[in-house]
């Protein structure tokens, strides 16, 4: 006998949101979460709407196209979810679609763009190039520096601090039990399903029987796969964000670059977040990493982000900047998301990793298809646990 | 630009570190936002200008011999008119010259630069404790500090009529400050009730270890009496009222179990009200560096960690002064010098055993010291239940954001499970504004331990993050191209 149809090891955007369409569609859900809800990644990111193939995919473009593709087709469903999410969530959420600009300096940052496109349009993602003239006057405050762009009118972004909670309070609204400061510290297979203990705030623990799990628990997604015996090869990556003071609205697109780390953005209250993947220190503790104190803020991260933002966008030079910060999030050998069931461990469900914010949402609807129905509107095989070949096939 | 001991802030304890350090060799920079040392205790006149009578009393006696000394000594350098943005911590193992590099950002576009330290001294005192009820953010409405500010350096009176309102005995002083640089005060209103204040000035520690200080209070109560300026206690500001600037304070009494008795308020005009129930720590430029705090409400909020050298958590980072606890410039004069002795120990340029033995004098006058802070503290905290009735739904709770009291009790209601000060930061931009928080999370502590019914502690303070204050990311880029 279990409880409950499904435990979701965490409360970040993934979390909340398979939470919401699992509740939604009837299934008793509970959501566990150490911390507090959208306390990691999912809060901590620069909410870019970015359905171009970023800085970070691109770096091996030729070896990659058929993943890439696949990749790109994801972005399609995302788009019309984004669309359609304010009304879904009957809340506001700052989400703006007013179109993305990846830049180009130089003339194999052109090339880059133009190769690029062409896995884009082949996928039906809606970009177009724009030369010098054409990108300044869609955006006048981009600097003579900028050569070419690339243009993808559904880009924008979204304020990741409303997002989750929404998610999470929409959860909850459709019954399903969100539970914060509980930390899951085991995790074991049962005759119909598993069994999770987990610590209430130090309070004594509690367990819940559940016939599925679905780990979204984001850089902590690997250390709950090893309670069950799993292994989740997802890696911690450290990164860099800056926000600027406010100013009088400028900037309307998601700004990226496609051969430096750079993305930039006017928020809704008027500050631009400065980002794309500036590195940060994690921290460690007898040479392991450790999850308990953010990041370690490199100085260098953060003058080299200026540098970029404040070449592409003059004006960057003007304001002062306002606060850095540090976030983990993790990524995978192929940089792609895992979603699936670990077919080692019928009913053991994992989201993590990958764009987590632009495709949060996406990967919350998707799985909890894969959950429920045991099969999905989007093929989700290319992201599947699988990939990483027997890394499951020896666990006892 | 290297050194071997940096020390953030020259006032009582970072003038004191400098001198205790550089008597054995160390080299000493002393960085500060002011022109001039002496911190917000000896804030001294612009330079160029005399003022007559400038900090007379016998409370700044020992405090002026002091800067008199370390301004005279030629040891120590001083980079002046410079805040410092951050301090990072060298990844063990790198080669970096030193074991911390401070980013600093000298005043009026003056651009950033880096100082490489093997030690630093975080001294960087404290502010007022911003109090939250309606109308706090009208102009004329300031800190009680920061009208001393004016009137203290220059004699320059920033108003016409005062009112003073808070719990704190500064308020006396500031008060008297005012009417002796040619101001108006209409009164000065103490929270607490006569009865507690005196049960506590009658404390054996005080009467036998301040009884100089309880002569100087003496002196500026007869003194404030006899300009017939009203002192009355178990009275507090409710709320401040005007357009666009500050008319009126409406009052209310304050019963001896701290309740509001509301029936009782009455409209005093004035156009400047003094707030000062307090002060809190400057400690984020020692949280953002990693070093340990710990929360005490009463003796400045976030206040850093220490062991008796003054050591704190973080190997190499010192904490002396208003970052360890508000206590007075007596206690943070002390607790440098035995920083700055602890330092010339780690930088190797001082015997351990030698200093032990030099730090047993300070140590024992630090006791002494603390217990009188320690009871001037309990004196002047006015309570939770202050702050709380204050705290309406239509005060203004972050005001770089326009965060209103009751946008926070809803965001409270709609999210169960949101228990940190971080999340509910996230989710409502309190905090996220010019002022990097420092106007608010002690008010937003305040409100959700009410509201939540938890302890002030685990709510935890917003992150501490870089840059301390706003940095022109023009004179960041340039100066490091």
């Amino acid at each position: 006998m279990t409880d409950i149809d499904v435990a979701i090891v965490g409360g970040g955007l993934t979390g909340c949101a398979s939470a919401y369409y699992l509740a939604q569609a009837g299934a008793r859900v509970m959501l566990l979460e150490r911390g507090q809800i959208n306390q990691g990644a999912s809060g901590q990111n620069a909410g870019s709407l970015h359905f171009q193939l970023e800085h970070r995919l691109i770096q091996n473009i030729d070896a990659d196209v058929r993943e890439l593709e696949f990749y790109v087709g994801l972005a399609r469903i995302a788009i019309g979810q984004w669309r359609r999410i304010d009304d879904e969530l009957g809340c506001d959420t700052q989400m703006s679609m007013g179109g993305g600009l990846m830049v180009a300096e130089t003339p194999d940052q052109i090339d880059l763009l133009e190769r690029k496109s062409r896995i884009e349009q082949s996928q039906g993602l809606d970009v177009r190039m724009l030369d010098a003239e054409e990108a300044r006057s869609m955006a006048p405050y981009l600097s003579d520096c900028v050569r070419a762009a690339l243009y993808c009118a559904s880009e924008g972004h979204c304020n990741p601090r409303l997002l989750t909670p929404a998610y999470a309070r929409k959860a909850a609204e459709s019954g399903a039990s969100i539970v914060t400061g509980a930390a899951v510290v085991a995790v074991q297979r049962t005759a119909d399903g598993w069994q999770l203990e987990f610590d209430r705030d130090g309070e004594g623990s509690e367990t819940v029987r559940a016939e599925a799990v679905l780990n979204a628990a984001g850089a902590g997604a690997p250390a709950v796969a090893a309670m069950a015996r799993l292994h989740v090869p997802l890696f911690p990556v450290a990164l860099t964000m800056n926000v600027t003071e406010k100013l009088a609205p400028r900037v309307g697109h998601l700004v990226q670059h496609v051969g430096r780390k750079l993305s930039l953005k006017q928020a809704h209250d008027g500050n631009l977040l400065i980002g794309g993947g500036w590195a940060a220190v994690l921290r460690q503790r007898a040479g392991r990493w450790t999850d308990g104190r953010s990041p370690e803020l490199k100085l260098e991260s953060v003058l080299g982000n200026l540098r970029a933002a404040a070449d592409v966008v003059p004006l960057v030079r003007s304001l002062r900047l306002l606060r850095s910060w540090t976030g983990t999030t993790a990524i995978t050998a192929d940089q792609l998301p895992v979603l699936g069931e670990i077919a080692e461990a019928p009913g053991y469900f994992v989201a993590a990793g990958g764009s987590g914010f632009t495709y949060g949402p996406t990967y919350a609807r998707l799985m909890s298809e894969r959950i429920l129905m045991g099969r999905t509107s989007y093929p989700i095989e290319p992201f599947s646990p699988a990939r990483f070949g027997a890394l499951n096939a020896f666990v006892g | 630009m290297r050194t071997d001991f940096a020390i953030v802030g020259a006032g009582p304890a970072g003038m004191a570190a400098a001198e205790a350090a550089a008597d054995y060799g160390v080299h000493v920079t002393l960085i500060d936002e002011q022109p001039t040392p002496g911190g917000q205790f000896l804030r001294q006149p612009p330079v160029g200008w005399k003022v007559a009578g400038w900090l007379d009393g016998a409370a700044y006696r020992d405090g002026k011999r002091l800067l008199g000394r370390v301004s005279a000594d030629r040891r120590p350098e001083w980079i002046m008119q410079t805040s410092v943005a951050g301090i990072f911590v060298a990844e063990e193992g790198s080669n970096d010259d030193g074991r911390f590099t401070l980013l600093l950002e000298a005043g009026g576009d003056g651009g950033t630069r880096r100082l490489e330290a093997g030690a630093v001294l975080i001294a960087a005192g404290c502010f007022d404790l911003p109090v939250v009820f309606p109308g706090w953010n009208l102009p004329g409405v300031m800190a009680t500090g920061g009208i001393q500010a004016f009137v203290k350096s220059q004699q320059f009176v920033p108003g016409k009529r005062f009112l003073f309102a808070g719990s704190h005995p500064l308020q006396l002083v500031v008060a008297d400050q005012i009417l002796a640089a040619g101001g108006s005060v209409a009164g000065v209103l103490f929270s607490q009730s006569r009865r507690r204040a005196l049960e506590l000035l009658k404390h054996p520690a005080v009467v036998l270890r301040a009884s100089d200080k309880l002569a100087e209070t003496a002196a500026l109560l007869r003194r404030l009496s006899k300009a017939g300026v009203p002192v009355r206690f178990g009275q507090t500001v409710l709320q401040a009222n005007g357009e666009n600037k500050l008319e009126s304070v409406t009052t209310v009494p304050v019963g001896p179990d701290g309740r509001f008795d509301r029936a009782a308020v009455e409209d005093i005009d004035c156009d400047r009200l003094g707030v000062c129930f307090g002060f809190l720590s400057s400690s984020e430029l020692a949280r953002q560096a990693g070093v340990a705090c710990r929360w005490e409400p009463s003796r400045g909020g976030w206040i850093a960690e220490h062991d008796d050298t003054m050591a704190s958590s973080v190997a190499g980072i010192y904490v002396a002064g208003e970052t360890t606890g508000v206590a007075g410039s007596d206690v943070a004069a002390l607790e440098g010098r035995i920083a700055g002795l602890a330092a010339a120990v780690e930088l190797g340029r001082l015997d351990a055993e030698r200093a032990r033995s030099l730090m047993r004098n300070p140590r024992r006058r630090l006791r002494q010291s603390n217990r009188f802070a320690g009871l001037l503290a309990a004196l002047s905290w006015p309570g939770h239940t202050l702050f709380d009735q204050l705290m309406t739904d239509e005060a203004t709770l972050c005001k770089c954001e326009e965060v209103k009291v009751d946008t926070l009790r809803h965001h409270l209601e709609q999210n169960p499970g949101m228990t940190t000060a971080s999340a509910v930061k996230l989710l409502s931009r309190v905090g996220m504004g010019l002022c990097q928080g420092r106007y608010c999370h002690f008010a937003l502590t305040r409100l959700m331990a009410g509201h939540l019914g938890i302890a002030e502690d685990g709510i935890g303070g917003f992150t501490a993050r870089f840059p301390a204050k706003p940095l022109a990311i023009d004179s960041l880029i340039r100066s490091e191209d």
